[in-house]
């Protein structure tokens, strides 16, 4: 049923060992205080349905019972500055909810939606922060045009799947969890 | 008339009968200057001209003037289609000040039409910035309603029609609007009503999309038929208030039944010669005229625009000035303003004479002036010389990212600009300072320019830094507006600059002591200023719109 959602054009595939591979209850928050993580909320939760819990600033404790970790990959200094979290305290916070997911052997998901506005030296931190700790990294394609994620992903052999819109790495995000 | 606008099409495309005549007209009446070494072309006319941080804004005040409208009625449409196409920073929900001049009996009124708390005791509330108790009772309606009765000679049905057809039939989305939806969507999407506007298909909307709000258009027609006591008084109130007691803010019926535009005196100074008439408090005029009291100290003209003693000089006294602002401006009907100390030449003297040339000033306190009593912009000149400068906000992008269900209307977030203590500390029924400040500036008695920009603290150094431009370096308007910026606060460590600054200067300012906030060439952080210079010798019109916005400027 997941993978019917998928457009038959589709220029990426899934690879077929993580369809429906990841549980819920899922969690999703910021790397890097990016409001893309509301963005992912609204596309996981309004228009797929899928009743992730969100919390842009989550702290561990928040992650407790999260059997998938969601993690929008990106810096902002508008969202720092509302967070108000400077980048060192916010690397923190992703370090120790990435230990905490770990730990409890929550499964992490990374997901990057930006584009070029969410890389650059502060974003490319977080990211290589995350990245090799996640089972799965979705990237919409203008944020990887450099190939930074590919070659990240290869050097810590984690599946990467590249899309063209936010719209598909919905489409991605819900072939991805099991049906409940 | 002719800049490189990919908007404009849009309001063809949904056709607007007339729309294509007249911009066929305007193409062949306004024309585009080559003004070298600028992102966008000067534009010229001789008949009447509009600067707005939009095109189909422009577009819409121009369809006034070509249909005979006067300034003051092409700048209400304008502002009705601002806040439609540019709602992330304003709209009905939201507030402003303009200045008029009017050519006929050569008189300048302000029209303050700034949000006001609303009259409930919300002394213990702590003030965020988004939310319900974020919200201050708006002005918009009544400002604009104001200035087109008392000086406008078209119909208000005339004037929104333009901003009714783009809510209904909508526009497309700019890459800049994008951006400030993507930036805000946390808060956004915890309102409902706000995210069925902003991601009608549960996304937000992208650059390219078509952005409708159909229930806008429904709540500017009932204005258009029935005045501002639909929205104070009618149901439009009745709906703000039901959504206030739903969520926990404050307006009630009582607040926007209360509520008054303001006709003030405008400020008045002078800079080299040149008359200076600026928005006066509750905002930012009185400190523009203040700082360039301070740099009419110096010889700015005998260096480069951007040298570094120029920049140094520039900073101090927007310092001096920032301090001031903080010490002294507020409401004026809750506090005594110093005004005539603050806009005294010999007390700028004083304060410039503290500045060291080779060496920062560290800690800068407010000044004692000798006397102790007390967020988007357009710009509109017509044939009859007939000016106004008016500047509209919400506050921060999207304010309190709270829409009023079943109207489109998105509310400010004035609230968040109280200070804790001083003459904007909050009081109930009072209107809180802000930066704006609308400007028209004046030559032997004849007004020749009016300009403003957005851009929240960075107003008030941006309009220093344009009439500067203008008046030291002798800038075409674009050029002026395309200039490398910069902003210096008192309550700031960071001098911020646009990284065109040049590198000699950033290093010099570096070696005295300076720290340096780049950003990149051209920053929205440095606001959007749009501005209208007509030609005292020839009457021509040269409008300049800011590329760090949306910004176009259309004349005929």
């Amino acid at each position: 049923m997941a993978l019917s959602i998928l457009p038959i054009f589709a220029q990426y595939s899934v690879p077929s060992n993580l369809v429906a591979n990841f549980e819920r209850p899922g969690f999703i928050t910021s790397a890097g205080q990016t409001s893309d993580a509301a963005i992912v909320k609204v596309l996981a939760n309004t228009r797929l349905k899928l009743g992730l819990d969100y919390d842009i600033a989550a702290k561990p404790q928040a992650i407790e019972n999260a059997k998938t970790l969601v993690l929008v990959l990106g810096v902002s200094n508008k969202g720092l500055g509302a967070a108000g979290l400077s980048l060192e305290q916010e690397i923190e916070r992703v370090k120790n909810i990435v230990a905490e997911a770990l730990k409890n052997n929550t499964r992490i998901i990374s997901i990057h939606t930006g584009g070029t506005a969410r890389r650059g030296e502060a974003s490319n931190q977080v990211i290589e922060l995350c990245v090799p700790v996640s089972n799965v990294v979705i990237v919409v394609e203008g944020g990887n045009n450099d190939g930074f994620f590919t070659s990240l992903c290869e050097k810590n052999n984690v599946p990467l799947v590249q899309v063209p819109s936010i719209a598909e790495a919905g489409n991605v995000l819900m072939s991805l969890f099991a049906a409940q | 008339m002719v800049q490189k606008n990919k908007n404009v099409g849009l309001a063809m495309k949904h056709g607007a009968k007339n729309f294509l005549l007249f911009l066929l007209a305007a193409f062949v009446f306004a024309l585009p200057l080559s003004a070298a070494d600028t992102i966008k072309a000067e534009i010229t006319a001789s008949n009447g001209m509009v600067a707005s941080a939009q095109p189909l804004a422009s577009a819409a005040g121009l369809e006034i003037l070509m249909a005979g409208g006067n300034a003051v009625d092409a700048a209400i449409a304008s502002a009705f289609a601002l806040g439609v196409v540019e709602p992330n920073a304003t709209g009905l929900g939201g507030e402003g000040m303009m200045v008029i001049y009017l050519a006929e009996n050569k008189t300048t009124i302000a029209i303050d039409y700034r949000s006001m708390a609303p009259l409930a005791d919300m002394s213990k509330i702590k003030f965020g910035s988004e939310g319900h108790v974020a919200v201050a009772v708006p002005g918009t309606v009544a400002g604009l309603c104001t200035a087109l009765k008392d000086y406008g000679t078209k119909s208000l049905a005339e004037v929104m029609a333009p901003a009714i057809r783009y809510a209904r039939n909508g526009f497309i989305v700019s890459e800049t609007l994008a951006q400030t939806i993507a930036d805000r969507f946390d808060p956004i999407s915890r309102n409902e009503p706000l995210l069925q506007i902003l991601a009608p298909e549960g996304l937000p909307l992208q650059t390219g999309d078509i952005f409708k709000n159909p229930d806008l258009a429904v709540t500017l027609e009932k204005i258009a038929a029935g005045g501002p006591d639909v929205f104070y008084k009618g149901e439009i109130a009745e709906a703000i208030a039901k959504d206030m007691a739903k969520n926990g803010g404050f307006i009630t019926k009582a607040d926007l039944a209360a509520y008054r535009a303001i006709k003030r005196e405008p400020v008045r100074g002078t800079y080299r010669g040149y008359e200076i008439v600026s928005a006066p408090p509750p905002v930012g005029g009185i400190s523009v005229i203040e700082m360039l009291n301070m740099l009419e100290c110096f010889d700015l003209g005998s260096e480069q625009p951007l040298s570094p003693r120029n920049v140094h000089i520039m900073s101090e006294v927007m310092k001096r000035g920032f301090a001031d602002n903080s010490a002294y401006v507020g409401d004026p009907d809750f506090t005594q303003i110093p005004v005539k100390g603050l806009l005294d030449k010999e007390y700028a003297r004083s304060r410039a004479q503290e500045i060291d040339l080779n060496k920062i000033t560290t800690s800068i306190k407010a000044g004692t002036p000798n006397e102790h009593p007390s967020t988007t912009h357009l710009s509109v000149v017509d044939r009859h010389g007939n000016m106004v400068a008016l500047t509209q906000t919400l506050s921060g992008f999207w304010g309190a990212c709270v829409a009023v269900p079943g109207t489109g209307i998105i509310l400010n977030n004035e609230m968040q600009n109280w200070s804790s203590r001083g003459p904007n500390a909050y009081a109930p029924g009072k209107r809180m300072r802000t930066t704006i400040a609308p400007t028209i500036i004046a030559k032997d008695g004849i007004p020749f320019v009016t300009m403003g920009t957005p851009g929240a603290g960075r107003i008030i150094s941006t309009m220093v830094i344009l009439t500067v431009n203008l008046i030291d370096f002798d800038m075409g308007v674009q050029e002026a507006i395309e200039s490398p910026r910069f902003y210096a606060r008192d309550t700031e460590k960071d001098l911020s600059i646009e990284s065109r600054i040049p590198k000699e200067t950033q290093e010099w300012l570096k070696s005295i002591g300076y720290s340096i906030k780049e950003y990149p060439p051209f920053d929205l952080f440095f606001g959007g200023a749009q501005a209208i210079l007509v030609d005292p010798k020839t009457g021509i019109m040269h409008g300049g719109a800011d590329p760090r916005r949306d910004g176009a400027v259309f004349g005929f």
